[in-house]
């Protein structure tokens, strides 16, 4: 048997007996989120434009991890929306920082790994970079969005009379609590991933004025700075829009209720 | 909430200070080049042939451009010398670069200014922007809180880099237990600067490291129990030293932050439910602990997945764009990364039953002293 498919085992395992039900569908959407992520590149590969690809690849994804593994509600919906407007935001960020700085594709770092292989593919890099590097965060965007609006949905619940710059408030406190650990999450991944890279600049001997303007170096560090952005930028946005949601979908249940009691 | 108007505000003082900060350092970016030695020069004219089709041996059609520049060197022994060199590249963009006029360039050039090419792009502007936007983006948004993340990004950097510093500078230490020690030292600095010093703070930080460790001893007992089969570490890019010590530790940076997360939100989601209802049974509080841990180990791994998968996404469309087939694609490119997930997944896992067991046992500790 493989290394992957007994750590697979083990893992399926673990999760039954630490997660019960709730462990079992968490593995399965695991699975069916790499499916996905096959699927899109696959469409990519057969020359299907690229950001129309993307959206549909976030669209899904947001939708499967907030709509299937919870349920459809008015939390799992402010976190789909405020998932889908700071993606929004990155897509359009992360084009103008990978355009101006020419940072798409492979280095010549890599060469010794590339050569084999015919670079000629046709399919544009720049937009290829947007999608892995709205990949790497759109996870921890969902993860934060659902962490953020369940509360102040129950907030919401347990005091209605609550303003929405009260709920707004109460959501960014939460925000600001899981931060720190969310960007430290983002940000280890990342560096853990591509932790070789490191290696190396050890070994090639580059100056300091070289490393900072190397294609090498400002790719990760431009995808790794980008992480951060999400995360503190999908709080303020998720905090903003769950207000607005809570408010307005229960504007008229507030009074039919009221008129209901009088 | 804070009644001041804004500009009265320390914050708003502080965050001006940093705005203008950066601009300062962003237009010394754009006129160094006398602090360089590297040769640097400016694309004055440039000039683009019109394109030819070119297509490989799998049928990939892309179009391959010629660039003709006059480039005015800024700096060195040649300066304001203007050289003509010509360069290509191809409309995909996959390891060639198009420049316009007005790009500065980091130069190659002889002692007679005549054999120049480009090396990279001066992107040193661009970096100080994207350092400003992240800071100021995070401050903005976590205020004192965000102050503290950064602190503790910089310190887990200067954790992981100086371990990686002393390892090429005496390889023959021993590699994997510099990243432990490196690991540790993150991990205390980055939960006292969130949660503070509490005996709390112990039962995190030893669930997060026992959580890291045991998953990557799993990990290292089933790569020797089946001989590595089917991890590629021939596949690891930029090898300079032994592919599965440096596999290894990356496994452990990469699941730390995770695995932390996890054991913060179990222990302070417990720590809440015990201060709303201090008399709940050890039976019941463990069990809501496990319920907090159940919502969040399928999305904290997959944030894992997604994040390594993204790293080798484009070695993965080159593999597929190369006429090799999907199964021959994810096992030369997604089986290091996939390995990597699960076992940043079986550590999130195994993080929850240790953080309810040491939290129990922080309730028998407490309840002793009082």
């Amino acid at each position: 048997m493989s290394v992957t498919t007994l750590l697979g085992l083990v893992l399926f395992i673990l999760m039954i007996v630490f997660g019960g039900k709730k462990g079992l569908i968490s593995f399965f959407t695991l699975f069916l989120n790499f499916i996905i992520l096959l699927i899109t590149v696959v469409i990519i590969m057969l020359g299907a434009p690229i950001y129309l690809v993307m959206g549909v690849f976030c669209i899904t994804i947001a939708a499967v991890n907030l709509f299937v593994l919870n349920s459809y509600n008015t939390k799992t919906k402010a976190a789909f929306i405020s998932t889908i407007i700071t993606t929004l935001l990155l897509v359009f960020a992360i084009y103008l920082a990978v355009s101006t700085g020419d940072l798409q594709g492979f280095t010549a770092e890599q060469q010794d790994e590339t050569y084999v292989f015919s670079m000629n593919i046709g399919i544009n890099m720049v937009q290829f970079m947007v999608f892995t590097t709205v990949l790497a965060v759109i996870a921890a965007v969902i993860d934060l969005a659902i962490t953020i609006s369940s509360p102040m949905y129950e907030l919401y619940e347990t005091k209605p009379d609550l303003s929405r710059t009260q709920l707004i408030y109460s959501g960014m406190r939460v925000g600001r609590e899981i931060l720190a650990t969310s960007a430290n999450t983002i940000y280890l991944a990342y560096f853990g991933g591509q932790l070789t890279i490191f290696f190396w600049f050890f070994k090639l001997n580059y100056s300091l004025g070289h490393i900072i303007n190397s294609k090498l170096f400002v790719q990760e560090f431009i995808s790794i700075l980008f992480g951060g952005i999400a995360v503190a930028l999908s709080i303020p946005i998720t905090a903003w829009i769950t207000a607005w949601l809570i408010k307005t979908t229960n504007k008229g249940n507030d009074q039919s209720h009221s008129s209901y009691m009088e | 909430m804070n009644q001041q108007p804004f500009w009265q505000r320390p914050f708003t003082w502080i965050f001006g200070v940093f705005i203008i900060f950066f601009i300062i350092a962003m237009i010394f970016t754009m006129h160094n080049e006398r602090f360089y030695n590297i040769p640097i020069g400016q694309i004055v004219s440039e000039h683009t042939s019109h394109g030819e089709s070119v297509e490989d041996d799998h049928h990939n059609k892309d179009i391959k451009y010629k660039q003709h520049f006059t480039i005015k060197i800024l700096n060195g022994s040649h300066r304001d010398k203007t050289v003509d060199i010509n360069h290509n590249y191809m409309k995909a963009q996959v390891d060639s670069e198009r420049f316009e006029k007005g790009d500065k360039v980091l130069l190659h050039t002889d002692d007679a200014a005549k054999s120049v090419y480009i090396i990279e792009k001066k992107r040193d502007t661009l970096v100080v922007f994207m350092t400003g936007l992240f800071l100021l983006t995070i401050i903005w948004v976590g205020k004192r809180v965000g102050l503290q993340s950064i602190l503790s990004l910089i310190l887990n950097t200067v954790a992981i880099i100086a371990a990686i510093a002393l390892h090429s500078t005496n390889p023959h230490l021993n590699l994997f237990a510099l990243m432990v020690a490196a690991v540790i030292v993150s991990t205390v600095i980055t939960l006292l600067l969130v949660t503070g010093w509490t005996l709390r703070t112990l039962v995190t930080i030893t669930s997060t490291l026992l959580g890291t460790f045991v998953s990557i001893g799993l990990m290292q007992l089933i790569i020797r129990f089946t001989n590595g089969e089917g991890l590629k570490f021939e596949t690891l890019g930029f090898l300079t030293m032994p592919p599965k010590e440096v596999f290894l530790a990356s496994v452990m940076i990469g699941s730390l932050g995770a695995v932390m997360d996890v054991a913060i939100t179990i222990a302070s989601g417990m720590y809440e439910i015990l201060r709303r209802n201090p008399d709940i049974s050890a039976t019941r509080w463990a069990l809501a602990g496990r319920n907090i841990g159940q919502d969040i180990m399928g999305t904290m791994t997959n944030i894992l997945l997604f994040s390594y998968l993204s790293g080798s996404l484009p070695m993965f469309l080159i593999y597929l764009k190369n006429a090799n087939t999907i199964t021959y694609s994810i096992s030369m490119n997604w089986s290091l990364e996939i390995s990597r997930a699960i076992t940043g997944g079986i550590g999130i896992v195994l993080t929850i039953p240790i953080t309810i067991l040491l939290m129990e046992v922080w309730l028998k500790m407490r309840g002793v002293k009082r």
